[in-house]
Formats: structure tokens, C-alpha cells, sequence
């Protein structure tokens, strides 16, 4: 055997692993970047320039914007969690990697860092375009880069997390409409997307305690406090320290759970 | 004089209240084929895909070089390719893209990477559809293709499970060809499968699995010998009414 291969290291596995699974992301990419511009494009045309009409505050724009920030890569992930069920149900193309020079569990973290760049790569075109579209009820100026390129970098891992801790026990892809009906859905519409937690507080401090549970509270008010300001949102390092926990506990309890489904070594 | 390639002790897999593998003891030699025989649900293919680490033992272990695997997987994984029963590749990919993203794993370089498909291309005959997805390709080419990316990196160990399955008789003797070079380059070659024929023409031993169990371990030669019998499918019937009675 070669002293090449003999030299493999994790890094250079997982390095072209995830090189191959850009690769592939590479050929649906525009249509993705295309799915994201709709998607932009119609809710900040909704929220800035329709609802208003009904009584909502001009500045509502902003606020939606701050907050799709953070949430597309939650759509995403449904996507990859799709696919991910699909090849354990089926050809289980991720048998093969478990065959490759590196510790298994080493799979899923590659899994994990494969799906927080794409959703990134997607994400990325909400601020931009957002602002081209609300232009001068927005202003960039505003933002605190340092902190939204921590916050975002965070989300997109919670969420490849989630992608993997929701796949370790959906049992067959005809059960994936549960997933959305009873996970993704709850989690983001009682997840301060569409309101702040200081509003649900006015509201009802119960709920909004309970509200503290849901990991897409931290997301979206961590990334309004980045993109439009402290004030009126979570403080800002409470919602980092929040999320660096559920992504903690998500990554561990969901490769706890993918081993004993896929009974890897 | 042959030398121990991989000892597998005591090794049990249970699914559940089921018990695949009821603690097979077995001692693979370096440069020989071993052929794995057994009726179905015997656990040979339990058996191998404990050997190429994809899934754990519930008991027993297996010793490379006197240490055990687990101690360092990821350096026991190197030494070994594995072609599983049905074909996983990936199905995004090309034929081509498939194998050469296999060799950038095992750090094989651009021109490394060029030779080396062209050759397995050329040796299993899919130089034709080397752009095509794996969609596009029958069971049996997609069945060349898997075997041929187990074979890329050249490990020491090859475990084939069922490697012959659905592939022309034709390309089923390319396949044996291409089994006994690896032999001749001292490739240590684990090879399930259900043609007796296949195990008699290619194996250097054999070992029969009955329930989880290994029934017996000898050379096709001797067991024919033994039982008396001119073809090693006839010994392999015996052993399976025996079984039923």
C-alpha cells in the first residue's frame, strides 16, 4: 500500500466529501438561487408595500426582511432531510462512506458542514436583494456585520443539525408531511418570525417563557438584533449562547440516534 | 506457508430478537480468495458487511495484524474495498465522477486518477458510458461500476458480496479473470456468493454458513474428496438437505 494512502487524514476525507457534495450542489444551484428570489421577492413585496395598507407599520418591511434572514435555510433543510431519508430508505449511498478511511460519526459531521454552506450559499442573497427591493425603508448601514456573520454562520448550522436530528427518526419518507405539519412549521411560526419575543410578552409572558424553548426564537431575534438594531430583540449573546447549546445537544443526541437506525460502527 | 490476514472471533450480530451471526469464528489468509457459501439467510452477507465495517458486531471482534479493528477503523478501512450486494453509487454523479471522487478520497492525484479509470473502464468494459449517470446503466453495469470503485484504491482486502449477480456470463468471466490477476498480485479476496460454480473455480477455501454458524471451512478439492463428490455444487446440495432434515 502506498504511503499516500496510508497518510489519508480525517481532514482530507471530509475536505473531499464535501467537495463532491458541492459538486453535485453546483448543478442545482440556480435553480435554488431562483426558489430564494421568489421566495424574497413575494414576502418583502407583501409585507412592505400590501400589508401596510391594512394597518401594519411602514417599518414591518425591515423587520420581515431581518427575518427571513434567518429563516431560509429552515426551508432548505426540509429539503435535504428529504433527501437524506430517501438514500436510507433506498440505494444508501451513505453505506459507502461508512467504508471510507475515517471514523463514521466523521460522516455526519461532514453531512453537517455540507448543508450549512449550501443553506449560507442560499441565504446569502436575502439581505441584498431585500434591500434593493425595500431600498430606502432599509438601510445597510444599520447592520452589525461581526455580529450577523456569527449569527448567520450559527442558523445555518442549527439548521443542517436539525436536517440530521429530524431524519434520525423519520421512519419513511410518506411520513414527511408530519415532519413539516408538526416540527418545522410550529418552530417557525411561534418562532418570533412574524412578531418579536418582547411582543408575545406583552401579549402573554407565559407563552413567551414557553416560547424560550423554541430554538428559532434565538435565531430570529439574534438576527434582527445584527441586521436592525439591540434594542426591542433578545440580547444578542444570549441568543449566540442559546443556539451554540441546541446545536450542541441537537449534533449529539441526533448521530445517537442515526447510529442505532443505520447500526453503524 | 500462509500467513493470517484478518481473524474473526466469536462474532455474533443480532437484530433484535433475531440472531444473524451465532458467533463464527474464521481466519482469512493473505493472497488467498476465500469464498463465503451458504443458502439464503445463512449470514453471509451480514458476515461481510461486518468485515468491510459498515455494520458493528453485537459480540465478538476482528483482529488485523494480532490488534483489533476498532481500535483504529479508519486505518483498517484503508486496507480493504468493499462492493456490496446492491450497488450504491452515487446517483448524482456520472460513472466517471463516481470513481474519481473515490480516488481524491484515498488521495490519488489528477493523473493518478486518469489512469486508473481508464484502466477499471477498460477492464470491465463501461469505457462507453463512463458520462452516463448510474440511472442510465442496467443492474449488471452498475454492478461492474461498484466493483471496479472497490477495487480503485487498490486495497489488500476485497470483499465481493454477490459481485456476480445479474451480470452476463460473459462479463461474469471477465469478472473471474479479473479476480484471479488479483490473486496473482496478492489481493486477499472475500467472495460471497450463490454460483458454486463460481466458488469452486475462484476460491482457495471456502466456508460454508448455516443459521449464523460456520459449518466448515476447507479447499473445494478436499471437500469433493470427502464427499465423495465430483462437483463442489453437489457437496454444497448434500450439505443443505442435511440442513433441512
Amino acid at each position: 500500500m502506498s504511503n499516500k494512502i496510508q497518510n489519508i487524514s480525517y481532514f482530507h476525507v471530509i475536505k473531499e466529501l464535501v467537495r463532491t457534495d458541492l459538486k453535485i450542489f453546483r448543478k442545482v444551484a440556480v435553480n435554488k438561487w431562483i426558489d430564494m428570489f421568489i421566495y424574497i421577492c413575494t414576502t418583502v413585496l407583501i409585507f412592505a408595500y400590501v400589508m401596510p395598507e391594512f394597518g401594519l407599520q411602514e417599518s414591518y418591511g425591515a423587520f420581515m426582511l431581518a427575518s427571513m434572514c434567518s429563516t431560509t435555510g429552515l426551508f432548505q433543510s426540509f429539503g435535504y432531510l428529504a433527501e437524506l431519508v430517501a438514500d436510507i430508505e433506498g440505494d444508501r449511498v451513505i453505506s459507502y462512506c461508512f467504508t471510507l478511511p475515517i471514523p463514521s460519526w466523521l460522516v455526519f459531521i461532514r453531512l453537517i458542514i455540507y448543508y450549512t454552506i449550501s443553506f449560507m450559499l442560499l441565504s446569502i442573497l436575502v439581505l441584498p436583494v431585500g434591500k434593493v427591493m425595500l431600498w430606502n425603508s432599509f438601510s445597510l448601514a444599520g447592520v452589525n456585520y461581526g455580529k450577523y456573520v456569527l449569527i448567520f454562520l450559527l442558523t445555518n448550522i442549527f439548521y443542517a443539525v436539525l436536517a440530521l436530528w429530524t431524519a434520525s427518526f423519520v421512519r419513511s419518507l410518506l411520513r414527511l408531511d408530519s415532519v413539516w405539519m408538526r416540527i418545522i412549521y410550529p418552530l417557525w411560526f411561534l418562532g418570533c418570525f412574524q412578531f418579536s419575543w418582547a411582543s408575545l410578552w406583552q401579549v402573554s409572558p407565559a407563552l413567551a417563557y414557553i416560547n424560550l424553548i423554541n430554538p428559532i426564537t434565538y435565531i430570529a431575534e439574534g438576527t434582527r438584533a445584527a441586521v436592525l438594531g439591540q434594542a426591542g430583540s433578545l440580547n444578542f449573546w444570549y441568543c449566540v449562547l442559546a443556539l451554540v447549546l441546541f446545536i450542541g445537544l441537537g449534533g449529539w443526541h441526533a448521530i445517537r440516534r442515526l447510529k442505532k437506525r443505520l447500526d453503524f460502527v | 506457508m500462509s500467513t493470517k490476514f484478518l481473524e474473526i472471533v466469536n462474532v455474533e450480530k443480532h437484530y433484535g430478537q433475531k440472531k444473524a451471526l451465532r458467533g463464527v469464528s474464521l481466519t482469512i489468509e493473505q493472497g488467498k480468495i476465500i469464498g463465503l457459501l451458504g443458502v439464503n439467510g445463512a449470514g453471509k452477507t451480514t458476515l461481510s458487511s461486518i468485515i468491510a465495517t459498515v455494520k458493528p458486531p453485537t459480540a465478538g471482534d476482528l483482529f488485523f495484524q494480532g490488534e483489533s479493528i476498532y481500535r483504529d477503523i479508519a486505518g483498517f478501512r484503508k486496507q480493504i474495498g468493499y462492493c456490496p450486494q446492491s450497488p450504491n453509487l452515487n446517483s448524482e454523479l456520472t460513472v466517471q465522477e463516481n470513481l474519481e471522487a473515490h480516488g481524491r478520497y484515498f488521495r490519488f492525484d489528477g493523473q493518478q486518477i486518469v489512469e486508473r479509470v481508464k484502466e477499471l473502464s477498460h477492464g470491465f468494459g463501461f469505457t462507453d458510458f463512463l458520462d452516463k449517470k448510474p440511472s442510465d446503466l442496467s443492474g449488471g453495469y452498475k454492478q461492474r461500476v461498484s466493483i471496479a470503485r472497490s477495487l480503485f484504491h487498490r486495497p489488500q482486502l476485497v470483499i465481493l458480496d454477490e459481485p456476480t449477480s445479474g451480470l452476463d456470463p460473459h462479463v461474469r468471466n471477465q469478472l473471474w479473470e479479473y479476480v484471479k490477476k488479483m490473486r496473482a498480485d496478492g489481493i486477499t479476496i472475500l467472495l460471497t456468493t450463490h454460483y458454486i460454480e463460481e466458488a469452486e473455480q475462484l476460491s482457495d477455501y471456502v466456508c460454508v454458513l448455516d443459521r449464523g454458524l460456520v459449518r466448515l471451512v476447507d479447499t473445494p478439492e478436499h471437500l469433493m474428496k470427502t464427499f465423495k463428490k465430483e462437483k463442489l455444487e453437489q457437496v454444497f446440495i448434500q450439505l443443505a438437505e442435511e440442513q433441512n432434515e
